[in-house]
């Protein structure tokens, strides 16, 4: 059996203690980039709550939480690993192996479900309930009022912000049936206001032009790019980083069980 | 008076002088056949009317990209097709629109949007404007000016099927620029009115058809194919899991047998003792 001063036994202790420290570091690393996910500028979740496609954010839930989990776990393992502590060790083993799974089940979502999101998803949504009226029985339709509204708030505010119309041009508006044309005709509104071309203070520059569809005057360039890409890049980043930590954390673990069979009761 | 009434079918206005001579009408029925022919000339497509073979174009697709949408087609003005004819300058051109089934080399002019149902019966009688300016047409780059953008698309373009409200209206007037079908094929034509009278035409247009509104319930939303790094996360994370797992067991073996064993090897102390043994034996601290 090694004994104390072996450079052996020191070594592999002062491994695992930096293995620790780096996922200490990384779990608050997930957990800010989880935050910075969930705090959701652009109010995107609500086209993905309308799809029934929404396990990204559950997935960054996740990911806060055990990135956080981590950071509190690995110090136990410091600690533990610098005392020679059994118990403590043995505890910080199956609490590492508890968080470990919520991890893989995060990572396995985030990147399974980054696959959903097809131009198609959000224009189905878009066409059928943009500017839909809202239900009359309030009680029991909250959950539709909020996506109505959610959905039309959400779209107004990217085609302003990112100067784009539609999911893939204004065509997607003159080529479908939807909720809105059934309640804007076609000559007067061929497209919603929002996609007519502002000017810095909002005030829509002309709206014959924009209604006839001259490109100057209305937004030619779909707003597919500008949803799909941050909720591509975030699930991404949940998805591998969560994996980078997971490998990781995978040896350190190892080298913590094998580290407790070697420490004698 | 029966080949008089058929000289007005047949819309050959000088037929009847023709066939004077060999029917021997007198006078009094002759002057009657005029009259009649002076007025259905005035409401009738005639032959002789000169027909220009110039066909209405759409807008210019690099101006107006979403032409045509549902309802709506945006036409050309015809700038210098009339010129041939003289006209004059305060002539009118009229645009009449007809499903394009329907259409055919003669028509009755001066319907309406309702008469005719939407141009499914025959053609109807959608706009009136000012003759276009041959000599000074309308200068596109006068479109990125904005307090010339009005007058500069009133000048080019003409827009079919742009006023919805007439057609439920009971006192809408008779010209009602109703909106088209959609998804159906309709042809345009160009009538230059002079004086109230029909002093030319262009040729029918090619069909043109309206955009066809697609059900947005039959989007297919599948994703088509998963990714490769989906496949790498799901299928690594998975085994290395299982792994882990499965190091537990050697662990916890390792664990009971050492217990079992592990009387006769020394223990880690919490404080240093000296133990008088047979033989000495170094005592091991364990913590840092």
């Amino acid at each position: 059996m090694p004994g104390k001063g072996d450079p052996a036994v020191r070594c592999f202790q002062i491994a695992l203690i930096l293995g620790n420290v780096v996922i200490a570091c990384s779990g608050i690393a997930l957990s800010a980039e989880c935050i910075f996910f969930l705090s959701d500028q652009n109010g995107y979740y609500v086209l993905l709550y309308a799809t029934g496609r929404d396990t990204i954010f559950a997935a960054a839930w996740i990911g806060l939480f055990t990135g956080f989990a981590f950071f509190c776990t690995s110090i136990l393992g410091i600690y533990s690993i610098m005392k020679s502590k059994r118990k403590l060790l043995l505890a910080y083993i199956l609490l590492m192996l508890f968080i470990w799974c919520f991890e893989v089940a995060s990572s396995i979502s985030a990147i399974t479900q980054r696959d959903w999101f097809v131009p198609n998803l959000f224009l189905q949504q878009m066409l059928q309930i943009y500017q839909a009226p809202l239900p009359t029985y309030i009680p029991s339709t909250q959950d539709q009022i909020y996506i109505i509204n959610g959905i039309t708030n959400s779209w107004n505010n990217v085609m302003t912000t990112y100067q784009c119309c539609g999911v893939n041009g204004p065509q997607d508006w003159i080529s479908y049936n939807s909720t809105f044309r059934a309640y804007n005709s076609d000559s007067q509104f061929p497209w919603p206001r929002q996609c007519c071309s502002q000017a810095g203070d909002g005030t829509i520059v002309d709206v014959n032009a924009c209604i006839i569809g001259i490109p100057n005057y209305v937004y030619t360039q779909g707003c597919f790019d500008f949803i799909a890409g941050p909720l591509n890049r975030h699930a991404w980043g949940v998805a591998w980083f969560g994996f980078a930590i997971l490998c990781w954390t995978f040896f350190v673990i190892a080298g913590a069980m094998f580290f407790y069979t070697q420490l004698e009761a | 008076m029966k080949f008089c009434y058929f000289a007005v079918h047949v819309e050959i206005r000088f037929c009847l002088i023709g066939l004077v001579p060999l029917f021997r009408l007198n006078k009094m029925q002759l002057l009657i056949c005029g009259i009649i022919l002076i007025w259905f000339g005035q409401n009738s497509y005639s032959a002789n009317n000169p027909v220009v073979l110039v066909q209405p174009q759409l807008a210019s697709p690099l101006l107006l990209p979403y032409n045509p949408t549902q309802t709506t087609v945006s036409l050309e003005k015809p700038f210098c097709v009339f010129d041939t004819l003289n006209p004059s300058s305060n002539a009118n051109v009229d645009v009449y629109v007809v499903l394009s089934s329907v259409a055919s080399s003669t028509f009755t002019p001066w319907k309406n949007y309702k008469g005719t149902n939407g141009g499914s019966t025959g053609p109807y009688r959608a706009a009136s404007f000012k003759l276009p300016n041959c000599a000074s047409p309308a200068k596109l780059s006068d479109l990125s000016i904005p307090s010339k953008l009005l007058s500069t698309l009133n000048e080019y373009l003409i827009q079919i099927g742009n006023n919805s409200a007439c057609v439920n209206d009971p006192a809408a007037t008779d010209l009602c620029n109703g909106p088209l079908g959609v998804g159906a094929a309709y042809r345009f034509k160009f009538l230059l009115i002079d004086g109230a009278l029909v002093k030319g035409e262009t040729s029918w247009s090619e069909p043109v058809f309206t955009r066809q509104a697609l059900d947005p319930a039959d989007l297919d939303t599948w994703i088509g194919k998963r990714t490769g790094s989906s496949v790498v996360i799901a299928s690594v994370l998975s085994s290395v899991t299982f792994l882990l797992l499965c190091l537990l067991i050697p662990m916890s073996i390792y664990e009971l047998v050492h217990r079992v064993k592990g009387k006769w090897l020394s223990g880690c102390n919490h404080k240093p003792q000296m133990v008088e043994t047979t033989f000495t034996m170094v005592i091991r601290e364990c913590h840092w």
